[in-house]
């Protein structure tokens, strides 16, 4: 069965993980513009061991 | 709304890598799903074979936000590639689903959105390194923030609909990522 936090507006990480194992196409953020969302993740900061695993920009690539 | 063999949109999945007879063929089925989206206002879905242009599998119907896949994917075979193409009816960009289940499936090449407006959004690994759900999903969160003030500005002053905004956020998020993220992303207007 797919993931599907109904309380939720948009869907979490891990749903969305789990989601793409089963091919489940969760689209509720497609369909729903953030700007009156209270509960979206955007919102808050990545964790800190998140935020060094995000990849390095374009001219660092390059300059690898 | 057909495009003619010479179109933006053809000359598109040529440079995602989709061979010449396959590229009509995803037009000609994404316009089949697009029409089937504006008719009942939900999602549809469908896969087809990169090289041959074979459609795999049915057509799959879903609901407004949400179609499972899942038999596509259960559909694939090894050492083939396939373009997966879904609609949306609110015509906005990838969801983070969406990239997700590109990057999981290495036997997905191409992912293609097409909105009931008839635009269409192709996704594709630009490189062959692998970037995680989770790096991508925290990327996306990021851009997504920081074009939020301008883009609820313009709901507040009512300049835009929501969805207007929306739909221009979310492809400009995808545009600031793509690069870094390691995928090829591009939206051809009708």
């Amino acid at each position: 069965m797919p993931v599907v936090d109904r309380k939720r507006r948009w869907p979490t990480l891990d749903e969305i993980i789990e989601n793409a194992k089963k091919g489940f196409i969760d689209d509720r953020e497609a369909a729903i513009p953030p700007y009156d969302l209270e509960d979206w993740e955007v919102r808050g900061e990545p964790e800190p061991e998140e935020q060094a695993q995000t990849p390095a920009r374009p001219h660092q690539q390059e300059n690898a | 709304m057909m495009q003619s063999k010479d179109s933006p949109l053809i000359y598109r999945l040529l440079d995602h890598g989709i061979g010449d007879r396959a590229a009509r063929e995803v037009v000609r089925i994404g316009e089949v799903l697009r029409i089937r989206t504006q008719e009942h206002g939900t999602e549809f879905a469908a896969m087809v074979d990169v090289e041959s242009g074979a459609q795999i599998g049915d057509i799959l119907g879903g609901v407004t936000q949400s179609v499972d896949t899942g038999p596509h994917l259960n559909a694939m075979r090894a050492g083939r590639q396939y373009v997966h193409l879904h609609t949306h009816p609110s015509s906005s960009a990838f969801s983070r689903q969406d990239a997700a289940i590109l990057i999981s499936n290495n036997s997905i090449q191409t992912m293609g959105v097409i909105g009931s407006d008839g635009t269409w959004y192709l996704l594709s690994r630009a490189t062959q390194t692998i970037v995680s759900i989770r790096s991508t999903f925290i990327a996306y969160n990021q851009a997504i923030q920081s074009l939020e003030t301008h883009y609820e500005a313009l709901v507040q002053r009512r300049e835009v609909t929501q969805e207007a905004a929306w739909r221009e956020h979310s492809h400009e998020a995808w545009q600031r990522i793509a690069t870094q993220v390691h995928l090829r992303y591009d939206r051809i207007e009708p």
